[in-house]
Formats: structure tokens, sequence, C-alpha cells
């Protein structure tokens, strides 16, 4: 048996590394993971144990947050692979950054406006669809590693878009507080 | 606690002796102790049966300090040696204190860097050794109550507490002599009081305001799992700045100025507080106030304009609500109840105001004072191994973003708020000096992108780096949050391997060899010494280590161990065992290392094992072929 300590967040849970994962699967296994050697369970035991459970509590903590949101589950299947997203060469598609400037100027539309019904329901849902798209992409990308590179770019773009989804919830919070009158 | 069931096949287990533990809520205005006694946790009271002890120390000239009851009016009468709302000194720098402005009358002295402490007849004592008097009062009453001494103890400390307020409150009950099993944060331990009494299932918001601190938390009930989502809070505002806002309309309406004597203006805030506490069930209070010149001011003070007066500060509660359902990525319609936590909940405005924010009437049955030291007890009492089956789980967060200092005073944050624990995080440094050897790390908390608009955490020294050329030393931190929100943090240079020594010097906070000053000082057995205390430390440490090591070997030495593993261990346990019952603590503490090297692979794959059998849904007792 692989340490807990070194093994990747996928075996660490008892799965396969796969883009597609069942959600409750992953929370009922992560609550049965720190059921047993969360720090609580060794509150009164020797100060080796006490270390140790406080070490892999942690990782198991790490892995399940990782594991849990796609983004962050895709950087992680990417970096299992040797690709490191931050090393990844910064000049985009022209015709990414064009669609970029496109969504700046919607965002700076509705944020003037003033009205949070402008706009903003239309551009999450779009943007949600652009998001369901690519994670469909990426997950076939994974899987296969000369496709690789395309997986990167991908997975960029749903970097970018979920920031943008970001800052329209930023956006919407500081309309409705405008529009109540009070902070 | 897992892996302890020995039991011959067809037995039920032994049942595990009962150990001793209480919960303590130790409050800005009150504290409290409670402890689980049969199936019920229940608080407990001193001989007269009052179940609150005021957080009031009195300290006189050539006596003890004294806490409790009869202390209160000393407030008023003896107001800069009477100490109240300690808690809100914890971890905090003169400046802190400065902001607070003129209305505690203590005189504050520096001593060195770091915590300030409070000029009194009897001396000079920090928060932390003013808080340990209350704690000492309630260790006693526990212990006299349950009948003999508390094994260990979980104090609670709002979820809002930074680094430096709650190493202060474990630092306070080391000098009270207490065992600390878990820092648990208020919301969660009104949280489990409240979950289990009602069977509750969802998402749930608690909000609580105490004597001086606010925190909103919502956390998940499933199954026996308390999962907090996110917290936010004020840990600056309470129920004493209502007090305030009320003696203040007093000192204006009876024309008294804010100069007056310290003796006047505490008997004024206790007045108010005593107005606000009226105006719960009743729509007017009158006063009568002596002014400093003898003469008497009568008035009266009506609900509505109390309401006024009080609004503003109620309102700054409802920011940090919007905050941390943010954070928690839930909307009020995703709560199934509010359930109030404090004295203060109490105001009907507070009610009101809470229950408008989050469209529902706040759940107000359970009693606010006590709901937070029945939690802890319960948790008290499972932690010290009272109940080995119990699969109650809390996972708790971190308040406040971790972060470091980097170039141009900016920070880097590390570890954001809200982050499970315990949680940790490693970062890579090189050196900028051929040969440096030292290198410091400024880790802060907040949100904020200025190192001076964070609060100040510790400056973390790190020696013995293998000198190299520049740039070519590759040392790894490891920023580890534990279970009790408490940060440590160990360095390695990854080239050489070297662990590099650290010394920490809190921002806020008492060094180790102050501490270890003041438990010299305090102790109270004549034929104690510093040297006898510490050798029963390790003795007692030894002690569990070898039982644990014992019973570990008994049940999964053969499964998990080769022959040569397992006689290394034998050996090297032979050897604590040889120094154990001897007077040399260096002996012990040598052999001890010796053994949990020996052992830390055994330890890991225990653990493992304990994993693996949790995911494929096995008991640890039962015997699992691999």
């Amino acid at each position: 048996m692989q340490p807990p300590l070194t093994k990747d967040y996928f075996s660490l849970f008892g799965l396969p590394i796969d883009f597609h994962i069942d959600d409750e699967e992953l929370t009922a296994r992560y609550r049965e993971m720190q059921s047993a050697v969360h720090p609580d369970r060794y509150a009164s035991a020797a100060a080796q144990e006490q270390r140790i459970s406080l070490q892999m509590a942690a990782r198991i903590n790490e892995a399940y947050q990782t594991l849990r949101h796609p983004l962050s589950r895709i950087r992680y299947m990417l970096e299992l692979k040797g690709v490191d997203p931050r090393q990844a060469d910064s000049a985009p598609d022209p015709a990414f950054l064009a669609r970029q400037i496109e969504w700046r100027e919607t965002l700076e539309d509705i944020r003037e406006s003033g009205d949070p019904g402008h706009g903003l329901a239309a551009l999450n849902e779009e943007v949600g669809a652009r998001i369901a798209t690519l994670l469909e992409k990426v997950a076939a990308e994974l899987k296969d590693d000369t496709r690789l590179p395309s997986a990167l770019t991908h997975f960029l773009e749903l970097q970018y878009y979920y920031r943008l989804l970001e800052e329209a919830r930023d956006i919407e919070d500081m309309l409705e507080q405008g529009g109540s009158g009070h902070t | 606690m897992a892996l302890m069931q020995i039991s011959e096949p067809g037995e039920a287990p032994r049942a595990a002796r009962h150990r001793h533990a209480a919960g303590i809520d130790l409050g800005t205005t009150n504290s409290l102790v409670a402890a689980v006694i049969g199936e019920r946790a229940v608080t407990l009271g001193d001989e007269q049966g009052n179940q609150l002890l005021p957080s009031v120390v009195r300290y006189l000239a050539g006596g003890s300090p004294r806490v409790g009851l009869g202390d209160r009016q000393f407030v008023h009468d003896d107001p800069h040696n009477t100490i109240s709302s300690v808690k809100r000194f914890m971890g905090r720098g003169v400046e802190d204190i400065q902001k607070l402005g003129d209305r505690f009358p203590y005189e504050f002295v520096q001593a060195g860097q770091g915590m300030p402490r409070i000029r009194t007849v009897a001396g000079d004592f920090s928060p932390v050794e003013v808080s340990a008097e209350i704690l000492k009062a309630l260790k006693e009453r526990a212990e006299q109550a349950l009948g003999g001494g508390l094994e260990g103890v979980v104090i609670t400390v709002p979820a809002y507490f930074d680094d430096a307020q709650r190493q202060a409150t474990k630092d306070a009950a080391q000098l009270a002599g207490l065992n600390v099993l878990r820092l648990l944060n208020e919301p969660t331990a009104a949280a489990i009081a409240y979950g289990l009494d009602q069977g509750a299932e969802g998402i749930h918001a608690i909000y609580d305001l105490g004597g001086g601190t606010f925190d909103i938390s919502i956390l998940r009930f499933s199954k026996g799992v308390f999962e907090v989502l996110a917290t936010a809070g004020d840990s600056a505002l309470g129920g004493d700045d209502i007090d305030r806002v009320i003696a203040e309309w007093i000192l204006e309406q009876a024309d008294i100025g804010r100069d007056a004597d310290q003796a006047c203006l505490q008997q004024i805030v206790h007045h108010a507080r005593q107005a606000k506490e009226t105006l719960t069930e009743r729509d007017e209070v009158e006063f009568t106030i002596e002014r400093p010149d003898g003469s008497p001011w009568k008035g009266a003070l009506s609900r509505p304009v109390f309401e006024d007066l009080v609004r503003p500060v109620i309102k700054r509660t409802l920011a940090p609500c919007k905050r941390v359902l943010r954070d928690a990525d839930i909307g009020v319609n995703d709560i199934c109840e509010v359930v109030m936590v404090g004295g203060s909940t109490r105001i009907p405005l507070v009610r009101d105001m809470v229950g408008a924010f989050f469209h529902r009437q706040p759940h107000v049955d359970i009693d606010p004072d006590k709901v937070v030291a029945i939690g802890a007890a319960i948790q008290a009492d499972i932690l010290v191994g009272n109940k080995p089956g119990d699969d109650m789980l809390l996972l708790d967060v971190i308040p406040l973003s971790l972060g470091i200092e980097t170039m141009g005073g900016l920070v880097e944050k590390l570890i954001p708020r809200n982050t499970t624990i315990p949680v940790t995080r490693a970062q890579k440094f090189t050196t900028f000096k051929d040969g440096q050897t030292a290198m410091a790390i400024h880790v802060v908390q907040g949100e904020r992108e200025l190192v001076s608009d964070n609060r100040s955490l510790a400056r973390f020294e790190l020696h013995g780096i293998p000198p190299m050329v520049a740039g070519a030393a590759h040392i790894q931190v490891t920023f580890q949050v534990d279970a009790d929100g408490l940060l440590s943090v160990s360095a390695k240079e990854l080239s050489t391997g070297v662990e590099t020594g650290i010394v920490v010097k809190p921002s806020y906070g008492l060094s180790e060899e102050e501490i270890e000053h003041m438990l010299r000082d305090s102790l109270t057995h004549a034929s104690d010494d510093i040297n006898a205390r510490r050798l029963r430390e390790y003795q007692v440490e030894a002690e569990r280590a070898i039982n644990v090591l014992k019973v570990a070997l008994d049940e999964s030495g053969e499964r998990l161990l080769s022959v040569e593993e397992r006689a290394r261990i034998d050996e090297a346990l032979a050897a604590l065992e040889a120094v154990q019952g001897g007077d040399d603590y260096l002996a012990i503490k040598e052999a001890m290392a010796h053994l949990d090297r020996a052992t830390a692979e055994f330890a890991e794959r225990r653990m493992n094992a304990s994993i693996h059998d949790a995911l494929t849904g096995h008991k640890v007792d039962e015997i699992c072929p691999d």
C-alpha cells in the first residue's frame, strides 16, 4: 500500500484518475476518511500519533478541495501529467483575446447601467454554457497524452471564464447594495 | 479514540475508564464550566448554585487575586484593580488598546515588545495571567463537582479570533494548569449543543453576539458531521458596545463630563448594562445617578430611544452576515434555522434586525448563555476518550487569510480564509547573499493587500541554513494550521535535507521564556520546583507513548511490520522503559526521540490502514486479512 502522504489525490480517495467524479461519492469518502484520522480522534493520543494525524488530515483536506472543483481538478490532472499551467506560453489565441475584450465591454455596460437585471442573467447563462462545453472537451483531451497542449489551452480559457463569473458576481453584489440604498 | 479497542474474540470490548473532562466558555462578561455527567452535559455551579462566573478579577495588595460574584461591585468601587472584559485585551498590543479609547480605567504598561501589562496594586499582569485566574477558578469548581482532577478541557474562543488571540488563550490555560484538548470555536460549540439536541440536519446560521465579540458562522449538519462552510465576524464588537452607547447617552443627559473619576464612570456603565437588560422585558427604565459633585440626576430611557441608540451597533453585525453568505456560496433561502447565541441576543431589536436580514424568525429556544459551554463539554467528553464509538466529526475553518510579507510591503496570501483545518501549505524560498545562513519570514493575518493593513502575527527566524552560493538554497517552508487554528512553521533546505531551526517572535504574545517564567512564579506547592515538574511531564508523556505503542503492537504489529522492523522497535521501547522511572529528564527525552524515529513508519501504516478500512467499510478492530 502506497503511503497516503505521497499518494496522488485520486488514489487517496480510491478513485480512478478521471475528470468525471461522482460528487456525492467524493464527499462521502472524504467524511469517512476524516472520521478515521482527524486530530479529534487523537486528542488524547501520544504526540507522534497527533503529529501524523495532523499531516494526514491536512492532506485529505487538500485533496478534497482540489478534486471538488472542476477547475482545480483539471489543473491537478495537468500537473500529474507534468504540465504546469503557470509556465504556459502566455500568448493566447487572438480570437479568444477579441472575445475577452467583448466580455469586458459587456461587463462594463452592466456595471454602468446600475441595473443588475440589465444583462447579468444572460451573461451568466452564456458563460455557464461555454464552461460546460469546455469542461467536456478537456475531460476528453486529458485521456490522450497527445492532446495535452490542447487541454492546457482550454484550461486557460476555463480559468478566464470562471474569473469572469466572479467579477460578474462582484458587480451583482455591488449593484444590489447600491439599489437598496444601504450598505 | 481509534486503534484502542482490544478484546478476546467473542467478548464485548473492555469499557474505557471514565476520565474527567470539562468544557469551558471563557467569556468577555461571564464564564462557565460544564461537563457530561451520566448521559447529559450540564453546567456546573458554585456552592450557592450560581452557574455564571463573572469574568472579573480583583487584585489586592498583599493577597491572592479574587474571582467571583462578590467582585462585580468593585468594578466601580475599585476600578483600577478590578479587571473585567480582559478577553478584549488577549492577543492585542498597546496600539490596539489605545484605539479602544478611554473606556477602560486600567493602567497599561508596555513590558518590552509584545503583550502589554495591566498595572495593579498587586503588580503588573498580562491579560494572559488575568485570564488564567478565571480559568483556575473554573478548574476548581469543576474538580469539586466531578470529584477528581481534570484530565482535559475544551476551551471555546470566538471563531473570528486570530492566531495571537488563540495562542494567548492556550497560554492562559497552561498557566492555570489545564490540559487543553481543543480550542473550539464558539459558534461551532453552540452548533453541537443545538444540533445534537434537535437532531437537526441541513444548513444553519449561528449568530453569536457576546459581551465583546461577534461571530456569524454557517454550518452544515449531516449525520453527526458538523462542517463549517464559512465564518465571519468582528472580534471587537459586542454587548459591551451596546452598554457604552447607553452610558454615553446618560453622561450627556446628566451633563457629566467624560473626565469624571473612574468610579463614577464605571457606575454609569453598570447602570447602562442594567438598563439594557431591563428594557428587554419592559418599555421604560428609570435612573437615579449621583453626579461627581454629589447632586442626583433622575432620568428615564424609553425603549424607542434605546433602540435608536443601539441600532447602529447592531447594524455593524450585518456586514459580516452578508460576507459569510457570499463566502459560503449560499443565499438566505438555503438556511434552515438561524440560532441565536450570547446574552445580547435577548434584546428584541437584535432579534428583529436579524430576522429581517435572514427572512425568518430566529430560533431562540436554547439558553443563549449556556449553549457554548454545553457544546464544549460534549466535545471534551469525546476527546478525552470517554466515548470510543462516537462518530461526531467537526470540520472547522480558519477565519482569516494567512499571508507572508513580500517585496514592497505587499502580502502574498498563502492560506485563504475559510479553508478547512487542519491545513498545510509549502512555499519555496532561496537566499540572496552568498553564505547566508539565516532568514526571517513575517506572517500576517487578514484580507488586505498591504502588510501594514493586516494583523502582524509573528516573525519566524530561520537559522542554520547550510551556507551556499546566493540563490542555490532551496528552502521549503511549511505552514501548518492545526485543529485549534494555530499556526506552526517548519523549514527544510531541500538539496541538503537539513531542517533549519526556527525561533518564533510573536508580535502580540508571550515568548516561551516569559511563559516558563510565569509558570515558575505561579507554582503553589512549596516542595515543587521547575525541574520536578518537567520530569513529571516527560514521564507522563513517556508512559503514554509506551502504552499506546504496546496496544498497537498487539493489535497490528504482526500484520504491518517485518521481523527486523519489529526488533528495532522492541529495542527502542526497551531503551525508553529503562530510563522512564529515573530522574534524568534528558535521557527520557532522548529515548523518546529515538523511539519516535523507530516507530514513525509503523504509526503511518496504522493510520493508512484505518483510512483503508474506513473506505472499505470495515471497523478497525476486526481482523482484516490483507
